[in-house]
Protein backbone atom coordinates (compact mmCIF):
# COMPACT_ATOMS: atom_id res chain seq x y z
CA UNK A 1 0.00 0.00 0.00
CA UNK A 2 2.71 2.14 1.23
CA UNK A 3 4.74 1.94 -2.17
CA UNK A 4 1.92 2.15 -4.77
CA UNK A 5 0.74 5.60 -2.59
CA UNK A 6 4.80 7.10 -2.93
CA UNK A 7 5.00 5.63 -6.61
CA UNK A 8 1.45 7.80 -7.14
CA UNK A 9 3.10 10.80 -5.48
CA UNK A 10 6.22 10.52 -7.71
CA UNK A 11 4.20 9.79 -10.83
CA UNK A 12 1.56 13.18 -10.23
CA UNK A 13 4.91 15.31 -9.55
CA UNK A 14 6.96 14.73 -12.26
CA UNK A 15 3.62 14.91 -14.55
CA UNK A 16 2.94 18.51 -12.37
CA UNK A 17 6.57 19.89 -13.41
CA UNK A 18 6.35 18.71 -16.93
CA UNK A 19 3.16 20.66 -17.29
CA UNK A 20 4.63 23.59 -15.89
CA UNK A 21 7.75 24.00 -17.45
CA UNK A 22 6.28 23.30 -20.75
CA UNK A 23 2.28 24.39 -20.46
CA UNK A 24 2.70 27.72 -19.06
CA UNK A 25 4.16 30.89 -21.17
CA UNK A 26 1.46 31.85 -24.14
CA UNK A 27 1.43 35.25 -22.53
CA UNK A 28 3.52 38.01 -24.64
CA UNK A 29 6.90 38.00 -23.26
CA UNK A 30 7.75 41.64 -24.24
CA UNK A 31 8.10 44.92 -21.94
CA UNK A 32 8.27 48.47 -22.22
CA UNK A 33 9.84 51.01 -21.27
CA UNK A 34 7.10 55.10 -20.16
CA UNK A 35 10.48 57.55 -20.18
CA UNK A 36 8.74 59.69 -18.24
CA UNK A 37 10.73 61.25 -15.70
CA UNK A 38 8.58 60.63 -12.26
CA UNK A 39 10.90 61.76 -9.88
CA UNK A 40 13.53 63.72 -8.69
CA UNK A 41 16.76 63.75 -9.99
CA UNK A 42 19.09 62.05 -8.92
CA UNK A 43 22.72 61.85 -9.07
CA UNK A 44 25.57 59.13 -9.31
CA UNK A 45 29.37 60.19 -8.41
CA UNK A 46 32.32 58.42 -7.90
CA UNK A 47 33.30 57.71 -4.35
CA UNK A 48 36.57 58.51 -2.87
CA UNK A 49 38.53 57.85 0.26
CA UNK A 50 38.35 61.27 2.64
CA UNK A 51 42.04 61.35 2.65
CA UNK A 52 42.59 61.15 -0.72
CA UNK A 53 41.74 64.88 -1.98
CA UNK A 54 44.43 64.79 -4.44
CA UNK A 55 42.34 61.74 -6.65
CA UNK A 56 39.29 63.64 -6.32
CA UNK A 57 40.85 66.98 -7.60
CA UNK A 58 42.18 64.92 -10.57
CA UNK A 59 38.95 63.26 -11.34
CA UNK A 60 36.81 66.28 -10.75
CA UNK A 61 38.70 68.07 -13.64
CA UNK A 62 39.15 65.08 -16.07
CA UNK A 63 35.01 64.97 -15.67
CA UNK A 64 34.99 68.57 -16.66
CA UNK A 65 37.62 68.00 -19.40
CA UNK A 66 36.01 65.10 -20.83
CA UNK A 67 32.51 66.06 -19.97
CA UNK A 68 31.43 65.31 -23.72
CA UNK A 69 33.00 61.83 -23.78
CA UNK A 70 31.42 60.59 -20.53
CA UNK A 71 28.09 61.66 -22.20
CA UNK A 72 29.02 59.89 -25.98
CA UNK A 73 29.58 56.63 -22.96
CA UNK A 74 26.67 57.37 -21.75
CA UNK A 75 24.80 57.27 -25.11
CA UNK A 76 26.56 54.21 -26.53
CA UNK A 77 25.25 51.97 -23.38
CA UNK A 78 21.93 53.28 -22.86
CA UNK A 79 19.90 54.25 -25.91
CA UNK A 80 16.35 54.55 -25.96
CA UNK A 81 15.25 51.30 -24.51
CA UNK A 82 13.82 50.14 -28.23
CA UNK A 83 17.18 50.34 -29.70
CA UNK A 84 19.14 49.83 -26.86
CA UNK A 85 22.73 47.13 -27.40
CA UNK A 86 22.53 44.80 -25.39
CA UNK A 87 26.11 43.45 -26.73
CA UNK A 88 29.35 45.40 -26.39
CA UNK A 89 32.84 44.06 -26.51
CA UNK A 90 35.00 44.00 -22.93
CA UNK A 91 36.59 46.91 -22.37
CA UNK A 92 40.64 46.81 -22.97
CA UNK A 93 43.56 46.51 -20.35
CA UNK A 94 40.94 46.03 -17.66
CA UNK A 95 41.88 43.20 -14.88
CA UNK A 96 40.63 41.80 -12.44
CA UNK A 97 42.03 42.96 -8.98
CA UNK A 98 44.37 40.17 -7.03
CA UNK A 99 45.76 40.68 -3.96
CA UNK A 100 49.16 40.74 -5.20
CA UNK A 101 48.53 44.50 -6.57
CA UNK A 102 48.00 45.45 -2.85
CA UNK A 103 49.77 49.01 -2.23
CA UNK A 104 50.89 48.56 -5.95
CA UNK A 105 51.09 52.06 -7.17
CA UNK A 106 50.54 50.72 -11.08
CA UNK A 107 46.84 50.23 -10.31
CA UNK A 108 44.04 52.23 -10.04
CA UNK A 109 41.53 49.82 -8.13
CA UNK A 110 38.08 49.91 -8.61
CA UNK A 111 35.23 48.90 -6.34
CA UNK A 112 32.27 47.83 -8.48
CA UNK A 113 29.43 45.39 -7.89
CA UNK A 114 29.08 43.27 -11.17
CA UNK A 115 26.76 42.42 -13.09
CA UNK A 116 24.64 45.70 -13.24
CA UNK A 117 23.97 46.49 -16.51
CA UNK A 118 24.02 48.93 -18.05
CA UNK A 119 27.15 50.04 -15.68
CA UNK A 120 29.24 46.87 -14.80
CA UNK A 121 28.76 43.30 -16.45
CA UNK A 122 31.21 41.15 -17.64
CA UNK A 123 32.04 39.98 -21.39
CA UNK A 124 34.06 36.70 -21.12
CA UNK A 125 36.89 37.38 -18.48
CA UNK A 126 36.60 41.19 -19.50
CA UNK A 127 34.69 43.58 -18.16
CA UNK A 128 32.59 46.60 -19.71
CA UNK A 129 30.13 48.90 -18.70
CA UNK A 130 29.58 53.07 -18.86
CA UNK A 131 31.28 52.46 -15.07
CA UNK A 132 33.97 50.36 -16.18
CA UNK A 133 35.20 53.07 -19.04
CA UNK A 134 35.19 55.95 -16.91
CA UNK A 135 37.35 54.11 -14.76
CA UNK A 136 39.34 53.41 -17.80
CA UNK A 137 39.40 57.37 -18.55
CA UNK A 138 40.68 57.78 -14.67
CA UNK A 139 43.31 55.33 -15.13
CA UNK A 140 44.30 56.41 -18.20
CA UNK A 141 44.83 59.88 -17.24
CA UNK A 142 46.95 58.73 -13.89
CA UNK A 143 48.95 56.42 -15.99
CA UNK A 144 47.98 53.25 -14.18
CA UNK A 145 45.95 50.18 -14.87
CA UNK A 146 42.28 49.50 -14.04
CA UNK A 147 41.79 46.62 -11.14
CA UNK A 148 38.30 45.91 -10.80
CA UNK A 149 37.54 44.25 -7.17
CA UNK A 150 34.18 42.81 -6.84
CA UNK A 151 32.89 44.38 -3.49
CA UNK A 152 29.46 43.64 -2.03
CA UNK A 153 27.44 46.51 -2.97
CA UNK A 154 26.20 47.82 0.13
CA UNK A 155 30.11 47.55 1.85
CA UNK A 156 31.40 49.81 -1.58
CA UNK A 157 31.89 52.73 0.56
CA UNK A 158 33.41 51.23 3.40
CA UNK A 159 35.75 49.80 1.18
CA UNK A 160 36.98 52.83 -0.18
CA UNK A 161 36.91 54.31 2.93
CA UNK A 162 38.96 51.83 4.80
CA UNK A 163 41.74 52.19 1.68
CA UNK A 164 40.40 48.71 -0.29
CA UNK A 165 39.76 50.62 -3.34
CA UNK A 166 41.02 53.55 -4.78
CA UNK A 167 37.37 54.90 -6.16
CA UNK A 168 33.99 53.04 -5.82
CA UNK A 169 32.00 53.55 -9.18
CA UNK A 170 29.14 50.88 -9.08
CA UNK A 171 26.14 53.64 -10.12
CA UNK A 172 26.33 55.17 -7.13
CA UNK A 173 23.65 57.75 -6.01
CA UNK A 174 25.07 60.75 -4.08
CA UNK A 175 22.95 60.79 -0.72
CA UNK A 176 23.96 62.68 2.77
CA UNK A 177 24.23 59.38 4.38
CA UNK A 178 27.23 58.19 2.02
CA UNK A 179 28.77 61.37 2.71
CA UNK A 180 29.27 60.39 5.85
CA UNK A 181 32.07 57.77 5.05
CA UNK A 182 33.45 59.04 1.37
CA UNK A 183 33.65 61.91 -0.67
CA UNK A 184 31.72 61.97 -3.67
CA UNK A 185 33.05 63.48 -6.86
CA UNK A 186 31.00 65.56 -9.31
CA UNK A 187 27.81 63.73 -10.74
CA UNK A 188 28.52 61.96 -13.57
CA UNK A 189 24.72 60.98 -14.85
CA UNK A 190 21.82 61.92 -13.47
CA UNK A 191 18.98 59.54 -13.15
CA UNK A 192 15.06 59.28 -12.82
CA UNK A 193 12.61 57.06 -12.26
CA UNK A 194 10.52 55.84 -15.00
CA UNK A 195 7.48 53.10 -15.33
CA UNK A 196 8.07 49.39 -16.98
CA UNK A 197 5.02 47.85 -18.12
CA UNK A 198 4.36 44.92 -20.79
CA UNK A 199 4.19 46.38 -24.20
CA UNK A 200 0.60 46.00 -25.03
CA UNK A 201 0.10 48.09 -21.69
CA UNK A 202 -1.76 51.55 -23.26
CA UNK A 203 -2.75 53.10 -20.02
CA UNK A 204 0.29 55.25 -19.66
CA UNK A 205 0.95 56.07 -23.59
CA UNK A 206 1.79 59.80 -24.42
CA UNK A 207 1.36 61.14 -21.10
CA UNK A 208 3.17 64.02 -19.41
CA UNK A 209 5.08 63.65 -15.85
CA UNK A 210 1.75 65.28 -13.88
CA UNK A 211 -0.50 62.79 -16.21
CA UNK A 212 1.08 59.39 -14.94
CA UNK A 213 1.24 60.59 -11.35
CA UNK A 214 -2.71 61.41 -11.57
CA UNK A 215 -3.73 57.82 -12.92
CA UNK A 216 -1.37 56.54 -10.80
CA UNK A 217 -3.23 58.31 -7.67
CA UNK A 218 -6.58 57.30 -8.99
CA UNK A 219 -5.81 53.52 -9.31
CA UNK A 220 -7.88 51.04 -8.27
CA UNK A 221 -6.83 50.52 -4.76
CA UNK A 222 -4.62 47.48 -3.69
CA UNK A 223 -2.73 47.76 -7.65
CA UNK A 224 0.45 45.85 -7.40
CA UNK A 225 3.79 47.55 -7.91
CA UNK A 226 7.18 46.27 -7.85
CA UNK A 227 10.71 47.64 -7.48
CA UNK A 228 14.10 46.67 -5.80
CA UNK A 229 14.20 47.08 -2.29
CA UNK A 230 15.49 49.73 -0.65
CA UNK A 231 16.05 51.93 -4.22
CA UNK A 232 14.72 54.97 -5.15
CA UNK A 233 12.15 53.25 -7.04
CA UNK A 234 10.69 51.69 -3.77
CA UNK A 235 10.46 54.69 -2.33
CA UNK A 236 8.26 56.06 -5.04
CA UNK A 237 6.14 53.53 -4.28
CA UNK A 238 5.66 53.66 -0.41
CA UNK A 239 6.52 57.43 -0.21
CA UNK A 240 9.43 58.67 2.60
CA UNK A 241 8.04 61.65 4.15
CA UNK A 242 9.61 60.80 7.44
CA UNK A 243 12.79 60.64 6.67
CA UNK A 244 14.47 64.35 6.61
CA UNK A 245 17.19 63.39 4.03
CA UNK A 246 15.27 61.53 1.78
CA UNK A 247 13.81 62.49 -1.38
CA UNK A 248 10.27 63.72 -0.18
CA UNK A 249 8.04 61.29 -2.04
CA UNK A 250 4.28 61.22 -0.79
CA UNK A 251 3.97 57.55 -2.16
CA UNK A 252 1.16 56.20 -3.31
CA UNK A 253 -1.42 54.87 -0.38
CA UNK A 254 -3.53 53.16 -3.18
CA UNK A 255 -0.81 50.82 -4.40
CA UNK A 256 0.21 47.81 -3.17
CA UNK A 257 4.28 47.69 -3.05
CA UNK A 258 5.78 43.73 -3.71
CA UNK A 259 9.21 43.92 -2.67
CA UNK A 260 12.33 41.90 -5.02
CA UNK A 261 15.83 41.55 -4.67
CA UNK A 262 16.63 43.21 -8.10
CA UNK A 263 14.63 45.32 -10.49
CA UNK A 264 14.99 42.56 -13.18
CA UNK A 265 13.40 40.11 -10.76
CA UNK A 266 10.49 42.67 -10.51
CA UNK A 267 10.29 42.71 -14.38
CA UNK A 268 10.34 39.37 -15.00
CA UNK A 269 7.57 38.73 -12.31
CA UNK A 270 5.41 41.59 -13.55
CA UNK A 271 5.51 39.43 -17.02
CA UNK A 272 4.28 36.45 -14.43
CA UNK A 273 1.10 38.95 -13.73
CA UNK A 274 2.15 39.37 -10.14
CA UNK A 275 2.40 43.07 -10.04
CA UNK A 276 1.36 46.01 -12.62
CA UNK A 277 4.04 48.03 -13.33
CA UNK A 278 7.65 48.31 -11.91
CA UNK A 279 9.43 51.65 -11.11
CA UNK A 280 13.08 51.47 -11.98
CA UNK A 281 16.47 54.09 -12.74
CA UNK A 282 15.72 54.72 -16.50
CA UNK A 283 19.29 53.84 -17.55
CA UNK A 284 18.87 50.42 -15.67
CA UNK A 285 15.14 50.06 -17.04
CA UNK A 286 15.75 50.26 -21.00
CA UNK A 287 19.00 47.53 -20.22
CA UNK A 288 16.25 45.23 -18.45
CA UNK A 289 13.99 45.89 -21.34
CA UNK A 290 16.25 45.88 -24.44
CA UNK A 291 17.67 42.37 -22.43
CA UNK A 292 14.14 40.85 -22.08
CA UNK A 293 12.76 41.40 -24.92
CA UNK A 294 15.34 39.95 -26.71
CA UNK A 295 14.26 36.72 -25.02
CA UNK A 296 10.83 36.79 -26.32
CA UNK B 1 5.47 30.75 -15.61
CA UNK B 2 7.86 32.35 -18.24
CA UNK B 3 11.76 30.99 -18.18
CA UNK B 4 13.15 31.02 -22.01
CA UNK B 5 15.38 28.06 -21.32
CA UNK B 6 17.13 28.32 -24.43
CA UNK B 7 17.49 31.47 -25.08
CA UNK B 8 19.29 31.60 -21.27
CA UNK B 9 21.24 28.75 -22.05
CA UNK B 10 22.45 30.62 -25.11
CA UNK B 11 23.74 33.24 -23.18
CA UNK B 12 25.15 31.31 -20.86
CA UNK B 13 27.42 29.72 -23.76
CA UNK B 14 28.29 32.50 -25.02
CA UNK B 15 29.47 34.30 -22.16
CA UNK B 16 31.12 31.59 -20.28
CA UNK B 17 32.88 29.52 -23.24
CA UNK B 18 33.23 31.07 -26.45
CA UNK B 19 33.82 34.60 -24.61
CA UNK B 20 36.40 33.18 -21.96
CA UNK B 21 34.07 33.32 -18.98
CA UNK B 22 35.14 30.30 -17.72
CA UNK B 23 38.37 31.60 -16.54
CA UNK B 24 36.37 33.81 -13.92
CA UNK B 25 34.92 30.34 -12.72
CA UNK B 26 38.23 28.59 -12.40
CA UNK B 27 39.01 31.30 -10.13
CA UNK B 28 36.40 31.10 -8.67
CA UNK B 29 37.11 27.28 -7.48
CA UNK B 30 40.60 27.53 -6.66
CA UNK B 31 39.73 30.20 -3.96
CA UNK B 32 37.03 28.09 -2.86
CA UNK B 33 39.11 25.07 -2.51
CA UNK B 34 41.85 27.58 -0.78
CA UNK B 35 39.29 28.66 1.76
CA UNK B 36 37.84 25.29 2.44
CA UNK B 37 40.88 23.03 2.62
CA UNK B 38 42.58 25.67 4.54
CA UNK B 39 40.14 26.46 6.47
CA UNK B 40 39.64 23.05 7.48
CA UNK B 41 43.72 22.26 8.20
CA UNK B 42 43.30 25.45 10.39
CA UNK B 43 40.42 24.12 12.39
CA UNK B 44 41.46 20.37 12.80
CA UNK B 45 44.71 21.77 14.61
CA UNK B 46 42.57 24.79 16.62
CA UNK B 47 39.76 21.85 17.35
CA UNK B 48 42.47 19.42 18.40
CA UNK B 49 44.05 22.25 20.95
CA UNK B 50 40.66 23.16 22.49
CA UNK B 51 39.64 19.84 22.51
CA UNK B 52 42.45 18.98 24.64
CA UNK B 53 42.49 22.12 26.42
CA UNK B 54 38.48 21.35 27.48
CA UNK B 55 39.63 17.61 28.76
CA UNK B 56 42.67 18.68 30.88
CA UNK B 57 42.37 17.21 34.48
CA UNK B 58 41.03 19.60 36.68
CA UNK B 59 43.19 21.84 38.71
CA UNK B 60 43.80 25.39 39.41
CA UNK B 61 45.90 25.88 36.82
CA UNK B 62 44.16 24.44 33.55
CA UNK B 63 40.74 26.13 35.17
CA UNK B 64 42.04 29.49 33.20
CA UNK B 65 43.04 27.27 29.96
CA UNK B 66 39.76 25.26 30.37
CA UNK B 67 37.84 28.43 30.66
CA UNK B 68 39.20 29.94 27.54
CA UNK B 69 38.30 27.11 25.55
CA UNK B 70 34.76 27.15 26.44
CA UNK B 71 34.62 30.59 25.79
CA UNK B 72 36.20 30.19 22.52
CA UNK B 73 33.72 27.33 21.43
CA UNK B 74 30.69 29.61 22.86
CA UNK B 75 31.34 32.72 20.71
CA UNK B 76 32.20 30.92 17.91
CA UNK B 77 29.22 28.71 17.63
CA UNK B 78 27.14 31.17 18.71
CA UNK B 79 27.66 33.51 16.17
CA UNK B 80 27.16 33.04 12.57
CA UNK B 81 30.03 32.69 9.85
CA UNK B 82 28.64 35.76 8.01
CA UNK B 83 29.05 38.07 11.25
CA UNK B 84 32.34 36.57 12.02
CA UNK B 85 33.69 37.51 8.70
CA UNK B 86 32.19 41.19 8.94
CA UNK B 87 33.56 41.59 12.00
CA UNK B 88 36.93 40.15 11.04
CA UNK B 89 37.53 42.34 8.22
CA UNK B 90 35.44 45.77 8.36
CA UNK B 91 35.66 46.03 12.55
CA UNK B 92 39.06 44.13 13.77
CA UNK B 93 41.17 44.86 10.25
CA UNK B 94 40.91 48.95 10.65
CA UNK B 95 41.09 49.06 14.09
CA UNK B 96 44.34 46.73 14.22
CA UNK B 97 45.26 49.52 11.49
CA UNK B 98 46.07 47.18 8.79
CA UNK B 99 45.29 49.03 5.51
CA UNK B 100 46.29 46.28 2.53
CA UNK B 101 45.37 42.75 3.40
CA UNK B 102 44.71 39.89 1.33
CA UNK B 103 40.98 39.30 1.64
CA UNK B 104 41.23 35.56 0.51
CA UNK B 105 43.97 35.02 3.59
CA UNK B 106 41.62 36.41 6.21
CA UNK B 107 38.78 34.89 4.61
CA UNK B 108 40.61 31.33 5.68
CA UNK B 109 41.78 32.16 8.70
CA UNK B 110 38.72 33.50 9.76
CA UNK B 111 36.52 29.96 8.71
CA UNK B 112 39.83 28.00 10.18
CA UNK B 113 38.67 29.69 13.14
CA UNK B 114 34.86 29.53 13.10
CA UNK B 115 35.58 25.46 12.06
CA UNK B 116 37.68 25.29 14.84
CA UNK B 117 35.18 25.69 18.00
CA UNK B 118 32.51 22.89 15.84
CA UNK B 119 35.65 20.49 15.27
CA UNK B 120 36.70 21.01 18.93
CA UNK B 121 33.10 19.58 19.85
CA UNK B 122 33.91 16.41 17.26
CA UNK B 123 37.38 15.73 18.28
CA UNK B 124 35.85 16.23 22.29
CA UNK B 125 33.62 14.06 21.15
CA UNK B 126 36.00 11.21 19.47
CA UNK B 127 38.37 11.52 22.76
CA UNK B 128 35.39 10.62 25.16
CA UNK B 129 34.84 7.61 22.90
CA UNK B 130 37.91 6.17 23.21
CA UNK B 131 37.94 3.57 26.60
CA UNK B 132 39.54 5.21 29.70
CA UNK B 133 41.59 1.80 30.08
CA UNK B 134 43.72 3.47 27.31
CA UNK B 135 45.07 6.41 28.82
CA UNK B 136 45.01 3.95 32.23
CA UNK B 137 47.46 2.08 30.20
CA UNK B 138 49.32 4.88 29.04
CA UNK B 139 50.33 6.47 32.30
CA UNK B 140 50.54 2.91 34.41
CA UNK B 141 53.23 2.86 31.56
CA UNK B 142 55.09 6.33 33.00
CA UNK B 143 54.13 8.20 29.88
CA UNK B 144 52.92 11.86 31.11
CA UNK B 145 49.34 12.88 30.53
CA UNK B 146 50.12 14.96 27.35
CA UNK B 147 52.40 12.02 25.67
CA UNK B 148 49.77 9.48 26.09
CA UNK B 149 47.10 11.93 25.17
CA UNK B 150 48.82 12.73 21.69
CA UNK B 151 50.36 8.99 20.80
CA UNK B 152 47.48 7.16 22.25
CA UNK B 153 44.41 8.71 22.53
CA UNK B 154 44.51 11.20 19.94
CA UNK B 155 45.23 8.84 16.53
CA UNK B 156 42.18 6.31 18.12
CA UNK B 157 39.85 9.52 18.67
CA UNK B 158 40.85 11.17 15.19
CA UNK B 159 39.73 7.71 13.89
CA UNK B 160 36.32 7.51 15.68
CA UNK B 161 35.67 11.05 14.47
CA UNK B 162 36.49 10.73 10.70
CA UNK B 163 32.70 10.42 9.89
CA UNK B 164 31.92 13.70 11.74
CA UNK B 165 35.16 15.44 10.76
CA UNK B 166 34.37 14.62 6.64
CA UNK B 167 31.26 15.93 7.40
CA UNK B 168 32.89 19.20 8.81
CA UNK B 169 34.56 19.30 5.58
CA UNK B 170 31.67 18.79 3.36
CA UNK B 171 29.84 21.97 5.45
CA UNK B 172 32.94 24.33 4.75
CA UNK B 173 33.24 23.90 1.66
CA UNK B 174 29.73 25.21 0.87
CA UNK B 175 29.81 27.77 3.79
CA UNK B 176 32.75 29.70 2.01
CA UNK B 177 29.67 30.71 -0.50
CA UNK B 178 29.66 33.58 1.26
CA UNK B 179 33.29 34.89 1.30
CA UNK B 180 31.97 37.15 -1.55
CA UNK B 181 30.64 39.76 1.53
CA UNK B 182 34.60 40.26 1.63
CA UNK B 183 35.26 40.86 -1.45
CA UNK B 184 36.50 37.67 -2.31
CA UNK B 185 35.90 36.06 -5.29
CA UNK B 186 34.87 32.73 -5.16
CA UNK B 187 32.52 29.89 -7.28
CA UNK B 188 29.34 31.93 -5.92
CA UNK B 189 30.39 35.43 -6.64
CA UNK B 190 32.04 33.79 -10.44
CA UNK B 191 28.91 32.39 -11.03
CA UNK B 192 26.91 35.32 -10.32
CA UNK B 193 29.10 37.27 -12.58
CA UNK B 194 27.89 35.33 -15.73
CA UNK B 195 24.84 36.35 -15.93
CA UNK B 196 24.73 38.29 -18.90
CA UNK B 197 20.87 37.88 -19.22
CA UNK B 198 19.48 39.76 -16.44
CA UNK B 199 17.90 36.21 -15.34
CA UNK B 200 20.62 34.39 -13.40
CA UNK B 201 19.02 30.71 -12.97
CA UNK B 202 21.25 28.97 -15.53
CA UNK B 203 23.86 30.25 -13.51
CA UNK B 204 22.72 29.35 -10.12
CA UNK B 205 21.61 25.98 -11.25
CA UNK B 206 25.22 25.31 -12.68
CA UNK B 207 26.71 26.74 -9.74
CA UNK B 208 24.80 23.98 -7.61
CA UNK B 209 25.64 21.60 -9.77
CA UNK B 210 29.34 21.89 -9.07
CA UNK B 211 29.37 22.06 -5.69
CA UNK B 212 27.09 18.74 -5.43
CA UNK B 213 30.07 17.79 -7.67
CA UNK B 214 32.52 18.79 -5.38
CA UNK B 215 30.51 17.66 -2.42
CA UNK B 216 30.62 14.06 -4.38
CA UNK B 217 34.21 14.41 -4.61
CA UNK B 218 35.17 15.10 -1.02
CA UNK B 219 32.79 12.20 0.06
CA UNK B 220 34.33 9.46 -2.06
CA UNK B 221 38.00 11.19 -0.66
CA UNK B 222 36.79 10.85 3.04
CA UNK B 223 35.34 7.17 2.19
CA UNK B 224 38.48 6.36 0.54
CA UNK B 225 40.19 7.56 4.18
CA UNK B 226 37.39 6.21 6.55
CA UNK B 227 38.88 2.51 4.85
CA UNK B 228 42.30 2.86 5.07
CA UNK B 229 42.29 3.59 8.36
CA UNK B 230 40.25 0.97 9.83
CA UNK B 231 41.92 -1.80 7.96
CA UNK B 232 43.50 -2.69 11.07
CA UNK B 233 40.41 -3.32 12.94
CA UNK B 234 38.01 -6.46 12.31
CA UNK B 235 34.74 -4.86 11.46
Amino acid sequence: MKKVLSLLAVLVITVTCAFALVGCGESSARVKVIDVNLSEIEHYGIAVSKTNNDLLTTINDLLEEKADDVDAIIAKYIGTGEDTETDFPAVEGVVTYTDSMAGNNNYLVMATDAPFEPYEFRVGNGYAGIDIEIGKMIANKLGKTLAIKQTQFDTICTVVNQGGADIGLAGLTITETRRATVNFSTPYQDAYQVLVVPAENTTFDNKTSAEILEILRNMEEGTKAGSQAGTTGAFFIIGDMEDEDGFGFEGFPNLEYKSYTTHADAVRDMLNGSVEFCVVDNAVAKSIVAEINKAS
Amino acid sequence: MNIPWSHLWEKFKLQVFEQGGYHTILDGLKNTLIIAIGGFIIGIILGAVLAILQLLPNNKVTKVLRGFAKGYVGVFRGTPIVVQLLLGWYVLKPILGIRSASALLWGMVIFGMNSGAYVSEIIRGGILSVDKGQMEAGRSLGLSYMKTMFKIVLPQAFKNSLPSLGNELIAIVKETSVAGFISVVDLQVAFKQQDTAYNPIICYLMLALVYIVLVLLFTALIKLIERRMRASDNR
